[in-house]
């Protein structure tokens, strides 16, 4: 389909335009199209292909209304009917027209359009999973003749399936092409077509392929009708017998919202929040609030046959189950004896990335009063230590959000849709719709982004990141020793540096610095976070920085000191919250780092480990060192889900809850809060984590956590991380059927325009920001790296959403979910090993190999591979040291003439 | 009476094949338009065009001067692409210019880039026209040659390209802005008006879409001067037309007549009559897509005006005469089967209205329907006239309406032959019904003589 952008001239000025709306007065600006305003003044037009987040298409023609034209040469003569009605969806207002959209032609036009598209419909409304909350099925009644006049025989289509994970039932298709512009626009690929012509016109993919894109299930939500739905969900449940409960993603760091519709507790579906529309709340067909795949088809892990629902004791060599109260006694007693006999040191407390904020505070709690140390952490998968803490001082310096747009991003490193994919969605809308500049710099550039007209990329090897910055840094300030070394590094012309400079030194108003800290575990950040935040103090004030990790919680982990050296506020308000007095040490310092944290039960320092959640150990890259180091300690206590290899080393084993069976809070990239929220408490004897913590920390002595329920945990958790705060813990739900604050519902009250704005979500002083000092610290130098062997490429690697991940791997369609193993290959390089894209290669890492895509792109740097770890089961367990590649094409099999 | 002979600007000697060559075309004068239009600017160009009253021949019929002055002043680059889609059905005009006179096709090309300021042209040639491109592709390369073409046409220092592109079969690439998305490699589907091609068009940079035979009438303007080309007049319509005239007259064909022409002229003159004297049914003026004319109403000018004052439309000129052996309910199924193929599908009404009309107008035309069907049957189609029903006025492109239209009209203009057919539950015509019994059609033959049309 031809690009149907929305044509410049129609984007909204700032011009004010007056004209008459049903007879009323209304004022809109300039560009502005008749829905948009219409939609603004609570007049509803209907419409199926307009969405506020796609390209008009205009095909659908529901949105037909009257207009009167004024006589441009006499303005006080009366507005004279137009001879034909006008699209409201593509129609833009002009000073005195005026428009009907219930006028006797507006409503002809309803429906006929609506009796059109009903012509060949199935209208098996009771055999249709759509049933419910279909926009054809209310149109129909709202707007439809209520008989048929079709005598003759209906269309039928073939039902061939692409996707594993969305359902074609084309005889249900009214054409919108909404699916179609949302894989294009949105999704940035090109998947999806309109075949064959006229009334057989169909909707397909290429090749009969997959819509294979991690955004591709929203196209469930905004087809308007039953042709295409979940393929886990159709047909298990009819939706209005469905409990909702709005809650947030649990892999999303954007801090997706979303829906969880059970019945009898059991998870059917996840969807993006239910909103409030037409009388009740549904996934408005307009939804723009898009999640990714995994979070839509993947949140039922905790379903798995696997988990373990009762507490377990180890007795002899064996776990077994015993009572809540049974296991806190154990739990207590043991870490009590490990602390006598060890000292308190030899304990260290480990959190799970996805833990809540409540959960990380409690933690953070415990081993600073209860065993008295700084060892808490939940940052295991990074290179080393300095990268752990280089990504603590981007914290300290996050400051900026997407709310109100930019007006240029710089994306350092990254592979955005892959790991944060609804951010990265925002980012690049934003840029793509309103051709900001997207410069990308480092040794891994996002392809998602090649949709963006702006965009700028400059490649680099990955040990000449940060000097790369730090010279782009000098050259802002006005040296421009540095340009020839810089043009260097990025194999360009210096003018094209000198351009470079001049396009950063021009941009006006908000900007964004967004640096992925996700690339080969951190191994470069230690020199790349200072480069960056140096960086930004030479941009100015105007930049704004947002560091990106893919761990849901990063942030409010961080916030609530869950990390050694940090406390989650002042040692003054926290010493008074802890009730500790004034001549005790708080600890924090020395603390022990999740990263070395395996060394250091190997050297006996650590002999006890209480875990919450087996996932953080899952997340270290040598699992059986984990494995054999985890057989050492004296006291291993951990709160799960799961039987798995690491929970059957426990010495005291908590069923935990899992992320349908608790509640919380946690902080987005941006700094937002969000309630992940409970369904229905716990099953069997599994208990939320705080309810653990606090039954041992009791019984281990502690008068300090005297709670009864998380919003205690939350009450004392907020006071300090977030002193101005003014909401309350249940102001952070989103409205919802059992929970309708409509004051909390921004979205649905009103309709937003296409540059998204999470911050309608933000609550005031629940924003996590720290430090608005420029930083000024130094940056230290990187070690240069060892060359690659001939025919080698030095590789580098960032974890993705769709790999290999302790919660995902039990998830019940886990299979169809795992994205399959490929690698990004520079365009030279694939030259000369004679690669095409798209076509297969055998990667050699060590003495692994696997078979893989290559995917020839600008991405990586010429030289280097790019590899997304946790794909196709490929362990990457040098962690720290430079790896090394090889990539052959792979030999075509004979097996195909067989 | 006496048929009155015209000149023959457009189509003179046809019957010589030696038109096609460059040198023949030279020989007859060619190319001297070219050497005056590049003695002129821009605007003196667009004048003389807008001064000789020149409407487009594609169906329109828009001024064709005051579309060139809609292009945005200064906007670079521009485009101009030539409609050579010639689908509409009876028309068969565009076809002997591009096969007999291509460089009278290429001279008024360069005239119009020259006056638009566009260096690109591209021919946009209907799929099925495999001679037409053969042609032009030669001549072109042939102008190539000559340095008529290339980045300096005639040795002005002006640069003018033509591509030749083929179309593959769709009658909706005619449409001028699914044309443009048909070259851009896209579907050809209508993009939604405004913007209009002329602010945003090829590739989103301004282009003019014109066709065949209005760009060949360019280079007669500039030679022959517009004062000739206005001595040819009716109402506003100017020049000489190619008709394309088709069905049951003596002597069908192309004809190239002044507008003042009439229609009872042009069938009994022209056209020597309706066949083996038969009785003249109804006319169908402006190709497939105009309202219905009947015997009673043939007094009206063949201009844009004359034929609007009898109720239809010029269009692309495509005069097509159904004697009284014509069953016009078979008619009207046999057009809307056409739209119901060609339409693009893009937008619901002409998508499921086109469709949905074809599949009444069987059912009448073989056996099955009811008299409510044709109720529901005028609703979908409207009378005939614009923005009547629930397609016309509607749809995303005109096709929407060039479907609805004819069927509207026979309607209209037979309404008792529809209403005959229903009660009879089968064609008189034809004296057959056909009716489904176990899951097949059966075609049963039946002694009946029509009522009405008989003439013998
Ligand atoms: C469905 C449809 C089909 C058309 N087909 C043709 C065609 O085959 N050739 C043509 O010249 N114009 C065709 N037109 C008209 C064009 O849209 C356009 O008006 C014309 O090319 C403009 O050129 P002109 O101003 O020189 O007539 C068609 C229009 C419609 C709505
Ligand atoms: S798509 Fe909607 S209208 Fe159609 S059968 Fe399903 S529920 Fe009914
Ligand atoms: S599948 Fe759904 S979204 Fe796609 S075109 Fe059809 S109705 Fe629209
Ligand atoms: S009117 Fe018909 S041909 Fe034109 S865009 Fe709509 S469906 Fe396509
Ligand atoms: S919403 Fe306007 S045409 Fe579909």
């Amino acid at each position: 389909m031809a690009d149907q952008t929305v044509h410049p001239s129609l984007k909204p000025g700032t011009e004010d335009i007056r004209f008459f709306l049903n007879d009323r007065e209304v004022v809109g600006k300039k560009g502005e199209t008749i829905i948009t305003v219409a939609a603004r003044e609570g007049v509803y037009i209907p419409h199926y292909c307009w969405h506020p987040s796609l390209s008009v298409a205009g095909n659908c023609r529901l949105c037909l209304v009257e207009v009167h034209l004024p006589d441009p040469r006499n303005p006080d003569a009366p507005a004279k009917p137009a001879p034909k009605p006008v699209i409201g969806c593509q129609t833009p207002i002009s000073n005195g027209l005026r428009v009907y959209t219930e006028s006797k032609v507006a409503q002809e036009c309803q429906q006929g359009m609506m009796e059109f598209l009903l012509v060949n419909h199935p209208l098996d409304c009771p055999i249709c999973d759509r049933g419910g909350e279909c926009q054809l099925q209310r149109y129909s009644m709202e707007y439809g003749a209520g008989h048929t006049r079709m005598a003759d025989e209906k269309r039928k289509f073939h039902k061939p399936q692409a996707d594993p994970l969305i359902d074609i039932e084309r005889n249900r298709c009214i054409m919108c092409t909404r699916c179609v512009r949302f894989n294009d626009e949105v999704g940035g690929e090109h998947v999806m077509g309109v075949f064959d012509r006229g009334e057989g016109n169909y909707i397909g993919t290429f090749g009969q392929g997959p819509v294979s894109n991690i955004l591709s299930g929203n196209i469930i939500d905004i087809c308007p009708v039953g042709c295409l739905t979940s393929r886990p969900f159709r047909f298990k449940a009819r939706v209005w017998e469905l409990a909702q409960t709005q809650s947030t993603s649990i892999w999303d760091a954007s801090g997706a919202k979303v829906t969880h519709w059970t019945r009898n507790r059991k998870l059917m579906r996840t969807t993006p929040p239910s909103r409030k529309a037409h009388d009740r709340y549904t996934v408005n067909e307009d939804t723009e609030e898009f999640i990714d795949n995994i979070t839509r088809f993947g949140s039922d892990f905790g379903l798995h046959a696997d988990r373990w629902d009762e507490s377990r004791i180890r007795i002899g060599g064996t776990l077994i189950p015993g009572a809540f109260v049974e296991a806190v006694r154990q739990a207590a007693g043991s870490l009590a004896k490990t602390k006598v006999n060890h000292g308190a040191d030899s304990i260290a407390v480990l959190v799970s990335p996805r833990a809540t904020m409540e959960e990380g505070f409690l933690a953070a709690k415990f081993a600073r009063t209860v065993i008295g140390n700084d060892n808490v952490d939940w940052r295991m998968s990074f290179a080393t230590a300095a990268s752990a803490d280089a990504a603590s001082l981007a914290f300290q310096h996050a400051d900026g959000d997407l709310n109100d747009g930019f007006s240029a991003v710089v994306l350092v490193n990254g592979d955005y849709l892959h790991q944060v994919p609804t951010f990265a969605m925002r980012v690049k809308e934003y840029a793509r719709l309103n051709n900001k500049p997207v410069i990308m710099i480092g040794h891994h550039h996002d392809a998602y982004f090649s949709k963006c007209a702006g965009r700028r990329q400059y490649g680099c090897r990955p040990a000449e990141t940060s000097r790369a910055l730090e010279l782009l840094s000098l050259a802002i300030k006005g040296d421009a020793a540095g340009n020839g070394e810089l043009a260097k590094i990025f194999s360009v012309a210096e003018s094209e540096v000198a351009s470079l400079v001049d396009l950063l030194k021009g941009v006006a108003g908000k900007a964004l610095l967004i640096q992925s800290l996700e690339d080969m575990n951190g191994a470069y950040l230690p020199s790349e976070v200072p480069a960056a935040l140096t960086l930004k103090a030479a941009l100015g004030a105007t930049w704004k920085y947002i560091p990106v990790l893919r761990d849901r919680n990063a942030f409010g982990l961080y916030a609530v000191g869950a990390q050694p050296g940090r406390l989650p506020g002042s040692e003054e308000a926290v010493r008074k919250a802890w009730k500790i007095n004034e001549k005790a040490q708080i600890p924090t310092a020395g603390g022990q780092h999740a990263r070395d944290l395996v060394a250091a039960i190997e050297e006996g320092r650590i002999k006890g480990l209480l875990a919450l959640g087996a996932d953080v150990l899952y997340s270290y890259p040598d699992q059986d060192r984990l494995l054999a180091a985890l057989e050492k300690l004296e006291t291993f206590v951990v709160s799960d889900l799961f039987n798995s290899e690491i929970t059957r080393r426990a010495t005291v084993f908590f069923a935990a809850a899992s992320n349908l069976e608790r509640d919380g809070v946690m902080a987005d990239l941006e700094g937002n809060l969000a309630r992940l929220k409970d369904v229905d408490g716990p099953t069997g004897g599994a208990r939320p984590d705080w309810e653990t913590l606090t039954g041992i920390a009791t019984m281990m002595g502690s008068t300090a956590f005297a709670y009864e329920s998380v919003e205690d945990v939350f009450n004392e958790m907020i006071r300090l991380v977030a002193p101005g705060f003014r909401g309350s813990f249940t102001g952070l739900e989103l409205a919802g059927p059992a929970n309708d604050h409509s004051v909390q519902d921004p979205g649905g009250a009103r309709r937003r325009t296409p540059a998204y704005n999470p911050g309608d979500y933000r609550v005031d002083g629940a924003h996590l920001r720290w430090s608005s000092e420029p930083f000024a610290g130094a940056i230290p130098a990187v070690a240069a790296e060892a060359p690659a062997a001939a025919g080698q490429f030095l590789l580098t690697w960032g974890e993705h959403v769709q790999g290999d991940d302790y919660h995902l791997n039990h998830a019940s369609i886990a299979h169809l979910l795992k994205a399959k193993p490929y690698v990004e290959v520079h365009p030279a390089d694939a030259a000369t090993l004679a690669l095409e894209d798209g076509k297969r290669a055998v990667l050699t890492v060590g003495t692994e190999s696997i078979e893989v895509t290559a995917r020839v792109r600008k991405g990586p740097a010429q030289g280097t591979l790019y590899f997304p770890a946790g794909l196709g089961g490929l362990k990457l367990t040098g962690l720290g040291e430079s790896l090394t590649a090889g990539l052959q094409p792979a030999l075509e099999t004979e097996l195909a003439s067989v | 009476m006496p048929v009155v002979e015209y000149e023959k600007a457009l189509l003179p000697n046809i019957a010589s094949n030696e038109t096609e060559w460059l040198k023949a075309y030279e020989a007859g004068g060619g190319y001297a338009a070219l050497k005056r239009a590049l003695g002129m600017t821009p605007e003196e160009l667009v004048n003389i065009v807008k001064d000789s009253g020149l409407r487009g021949r594609g169906g329109a019929g828009f001024p064709t001067g005051m579309k060139w002055s809609f292009l945005p002043k200064g906007a670079k680059p521009r485009y101009l692409a030539v409609n050579a889609d010639e689908s509409e059905p009876g028309t068969c005009k565009d076809r002997p210019i591009m096969e007999k006179r291509p460089h009278l096709l290429i001279e008024g090309i360069v005239c119009s880039l020259l006056a638009i300021e566009s260096e690109w042209a591209a021919i946009y040639i209907r799929g099925e026209y495999y001679n037409a491109a053969k042609v032009m592709q030669k001549a072109v390369d042939e102008a190539y040659a000559a340095g008529i073409l290339g980045d300096n046409a005639m040795g002005s220092g002006k640069k003018a390209h033509i591509v030749v592109h083929r179309g593959a079969g769709a009658y909706i690439c005619g449409e001028e802005t699914s044309l443009l998305t048909s070259l851009e490699g896209y579907r050809g589907y209508p993009k939604l008006k405004p913007p209009f091609p002329a602010i945003s068009g090829l590739y989103g940079k301004p282009t003019i879409i014109n066709n065949v035979e209005t760009l060949a009438c360019v280079p007669l303007i500039l030679t022959r001067g517009v004062e000739w080309f206005k001595s040819y007049v009716h109402e506003k319509s100017t020049g000489l037309r190619l008709y394309s005239v088709s069905g049951h007259v003596k002597r069908p064909g192309v004809y190239e007549l002044p507008m003042t022409v009439t229609m009872k002229e042009m069938i009994y003159d022209y056209c020597g009559g309706i066949r083996n004297d038969h009785d003249l049914k109804f006319v169908i003026p402006g190709g497939s897509s105009s309202q219905w004319i009947l015997p009673n109403n043939l007094d009206f000018a063949l201009s844009v005006e004359g034929v609007a004052s009898a109720g239809s439309m010029l269009g692309s000129a495509a005069i097509m005469v159904f004697d009284h052996t014509v069953c016009p309910v078979w008619a009207a199924v046999n057009t809307s089967a056409f739209y119901r193929h060609e339409s693009c599908g893009q937008c619901t009404p002409c998508r499921e209205g086109t469709a949905w009309m074809h599949k009444i107008l069987m059912r009448i035309e073989n056996g099955g329907a009811t008299m409510k069907d044709l109720e529901t049957l005028i609703n979908v189609a409207g009378d005939g006239r614009p923005n009547t029903g629930m397609i016309s006025g509607k749809s995303i492109c005109a096709l929407g309406d060039a479907a609805a239209w004819p069927v509207g009209s026979a309607l209209k203009t037979f309404r008792h032959e529809f209403e005959e057919h229903i009660k009879l539950g089968y064609c008189p015509y034809k004296n057959k019904r056909y009716w489904m019994a176990n899951g097949k059609f059966v075609n049963e033959t039946f002694e009946h003589k029509p009522t009405w049309g008989a003439h013998h």
